[in-house]
C-alpha cells in the first residue's frame, strides 16, 4: 500500500515538473514576442481567416472573409526574421483606425535595401551586391516594375533559413516554393508579366528524373549566376542563358559545391576520400560522388588483371614456340 | 566431324549475343556517365542515361528469358555446381592455367556434351548469373526509382550506398568479361570459341 502511494507521489512530482516547466517555457515563449500585445490589434482580423466588425450604419456585427493578400500567419509571422516587429515599423500608424482608408493601400512599402543597406551590423549579408544583382537579373525592375524583394520573400513568413539549415531538404522545399509560387501559378505569374506562361514539366523534359531534380536541388543552381560572393544567388538568368550541362553539376568539381552546399560544405573538394562529401549528406550525384581510394583501387586492379593476361598470354606464346621445338 | 560438338543452341546464341551488345552499352555509358569530363564528353550526359537505363531494363528482360529457356533445357545442367572435391577441381584447373597449360599438357577437364565448362569456368559462370546479375539488376531498378530506396542506412546515405554497390558489380563484370575473352581467345584454332557462338558448334 506503502510502495503504491509512493507510486502516485512520484507521479505527481513528475506531472509537477512538467507542468511547471511548460509553463516557463510559455513565459520564455511570450517574452520572445514582445510587440504581440500591440500586433494583436491588426493580427486579431488579419491573422485569421474570417474577421468581424460592428457595422455602425447597419448596426450589426458583420462577419467576412480576409482576403489571403491581406492575411498574416501569425505563427509563421512570430518565428519570421522580422517576427520581432511591430507592424507599424513597416505600415503606417494610420492603419490603427478601422475601416482603413482606400488611400493607405497606395502606401510605400520598404524593400530589403532600404533598412539593411549601407548597415555595418548587416555586411556578412551584402545587400548591397544581393541589388545589384537583382537589377541585373531577370526580375529586374526595369523589366518587371511591379517584382520586389518582397515577390519571393513573404516579409511575414521570411526567415533566414540556407545558412543554419539542418534539413537541407526541406530548405531546398521553401526555395523552390519561392520560384513556383509564380513560374507554377499562371495567376501570379500574371501580376508581372504577360509572358507566355510555360508548363514547367515540358521546358524541363531533358532532366531525367524530373522529381528527384525539383526535390533535390533549387531552381537557383542552374538559374542563376553563381558567380558571385553572396551566399544566394539573386541574378537569375533567362532560361536560354541557364545551365543545361549536366555535367555541370554530375562531375567531380560539381558546381552544386558552389551553390546549395557553398555554405554547407566542412568537407569542400577534398583530395582523398569522397570527392563532394557533403552532398552524400543529402542525395548522391552520379558523376560528382566519386571516392579517390575507390577510384585507385579499382584502377590498380584492373590495370593488375590486364598485366596479368599479357604475362600469361606472353609466356604461352613462348611455350608454345618452345613445346613446338621440341 | 567427330571433333565437333553442338553445345550452343540457337536461344543460347541469341541470347549471348545481345547481352554481350547490351553488356557493352552499359559498361560504356556508365563509365561516361561517372568520369567523362565536363567539356567533351564522349556521350552526351542526357544520351548516356536514356541508353543505360533502356539497355538495363532490356539486359533485365534478356535475363529473365535466360532463366526460362535455360530451365527449360538441358542447358541447365551446366550450371549446377557439385560442392564434392569442389575446392580439388579448381585448384586443378587452376595449376593447369599457371603452368600445365605452358607445358603443353592435355586440359584437365575437356570439353564434353555433358561438361562444356570447366570447374573454374563453371564457378564465374554461377557466380555472375546467380549473383553479380541479380544484384546488378536490383541496385539498377532502385537507382531507376530512388525514391523507393532507404533515405538512410546506418547513418549512411541509401542512394550511396546502392550506388556503390551497382557500380561494384559493374566493375566485377567488366573483370568478368575482360577475363572471358582472354579465355575465349585460347583455343587451338583462332578464333573457334567466337565463331562457336555464331554457329553454336564448339570444335576441339
Amino acid at each position: 500500500m506503502i510502495k503504491l502511494s509512493l507510486n502516485y507521489s512520484l507521479i505527481f512530482l513528475l506531472s509537477f515538473v512538467f507542468l511547471f516547466s511548460s509553463v516557463i517555457n510559455a513565459q520564455e515563449a511570450v517574452k520572445d514576442y514582445e510587440n504581440a500585445g500591440e500586433n494583436h490589434h491588426c493580427l486579431k482580423c488579419h491573422g485569421q481567416s474570417f474577421y468581424t466588425f460592428y457595422n455602425d450604419w447597419t448596426e450589426l456585427n458583420v462577419r467576412k472573409i480576409m482576403p489571403q493578400e491581406y492575411h498574416v500567419d501569425t505563427v509563421m509571422f512570430y518565428s519570421a526574421s522580422h517576427g520581432d516587429f511591430k507592424c507599424t515599423d513597416c505600415h503606417t500608424e494610420d492603419y490603427k483606425t478601422f475601416p482603413h482608408d482606400g488611400g493607405l493601400r497606395m502606401e510605400f512599402i520598404n524593400t530589403c535595401i532600404d533598412c539593411h543597406g549601407d548597415d555595418d551590423d548587416w555586411v556578412d549579408f551584402k545587400f548591397e551586391e544581393i541589388e545589384a544583382d537583382f537589377n541585373a537579373s531577370v526580375h529586374s525592375p526595369e523589366t518587371l516594375p511591379n517584382f520586389s524583394c518582397w515577390s519571393c520573400h513573404n516579409p511575414h513568413s521570411y526567415k533566414l533559413d540556407y545558412r543554419h539549415t539542418t534539413d537541407l531538404i526541406a530548405t531546398i522545399s521553401r526555395s523552390n516554393d519561392a520560384c513556383m509560387n509564380c513560374h507554377n501559378l499562371e495567376e501570379n505569374m500574371r501580376l508581372h508579366t504577360d509572358e507566355p506562361f510555360n508548363n514547367l514539366t515540358i521546358t524541363h523534359d531533358f532532366l531525367p528524373n524530373q522529381k528527384a531534380h525539383y526535390n533535390k536541388v533549387r531552381c537557383i543552381e542552374c538559374h542563376g549566376d553563381l558567380t558571385g560572393s553572396t551566399l544566394v544567388a539573386h541574378k537569375i538568368f533567362p532560361a536560354e542563358e541557364s545551365v543545361k550541362n549536366c555535367k555541370e553539376c554530375h562531375s567531380k568539381n560539381s558546381l552544386l559545391m558552389s551553390s546549395l552546399y557553398k555554405y554547407q560544405s566542412k568537407e569542400n573538394r577534398k583530395k582523398y576520400g569522397f570527392y563532394n562529401a557533403s552532398i552524400l549528406n543529402d542525395s548522391y550525384v552520379i558523376g560528382a560522388s566519386k571516392n579517390y581510394f575507390l577510384n585507385v583501387l579499382t584502377i590498380v586492379v584492373f590495370a593488375l588483371s590486364i598485366l596479368a593476361i599479357l604475362i600469361h598470354a606472353i609466356i604461352l606464346r613462348i611455350s608454345k614456340k618452345k613445346n613446338h621445338g621440341k | 566431324m567427330a571433333n565437333r560438338l553442338y553445345l550452343y543452341p540457337i536461344w543460347l546464341r541469341i541470347w549471348h549475343m545481345t547481352n554481350a551488345i547490351l553488356f557493352l552499352t552499359l559498361i560504356v555509358t556508365g563509365l561516361n556517365m561517372q568520369y567523362s569530363p565536363v567539356e567533351n564528353p564522349m556521350i552526351e550526359f542526357q544520351s548516356a542515361i536514356a541508353a543505360h537505363n533502356i539497355a538495363g531494363i532490356l539486359i533485365i528482360l534478356s535475363y529473365g528469358f535466360f532463366m526460362i529457356a535455360n530451365a527449360l533445357s538441358p542447358n541447365k545442367k551446366h550450371y549446377i555446381m557439385k560442392g564434392k572435391g569442389l575446392i580439388d577441381r579448381l585448384m586443378k584447373q587452376s595449376r593447369y592455367y599457371a603452368y600445365g597449360m605452358f607445358k603443353g599438357e592435355a586440359a584437365p577437364y575437356p570439353v564434353t556434351e555433358n561438361e562444356k565448362f570447366n570447374p573454374l569456368q563453371k564457378l564465374s559462370y554461377v557466380g555472375v548469373i546467380y549473383l553479380l546479375l541479380p544484384v546488378s539488376m536490383i541496385t539498377g531498378i532502385a537507382l531507376l526509382f530512388p525514391e523507393l530506396i532507404i533515405h538512410e542506412i546506418w547513418g549512411l546515405n541509401g542512394t550511396m550506398l546502392t550506388a556503390l554497390l551497382h557500380m561494384l558489380m559493374g566493375f566485377l563484370l567488366t573483370l568478368f568479361l575482360l577475363i572471358h575473352l582472354y579465355f575465349a581467345s585460347l583455343s587451338k584454332k583462332k578464333f573457334a570459341n567466337f565463331k562457336s557462338m555464331i554457329t553454336g558448334w564448339h570444335e576441339h
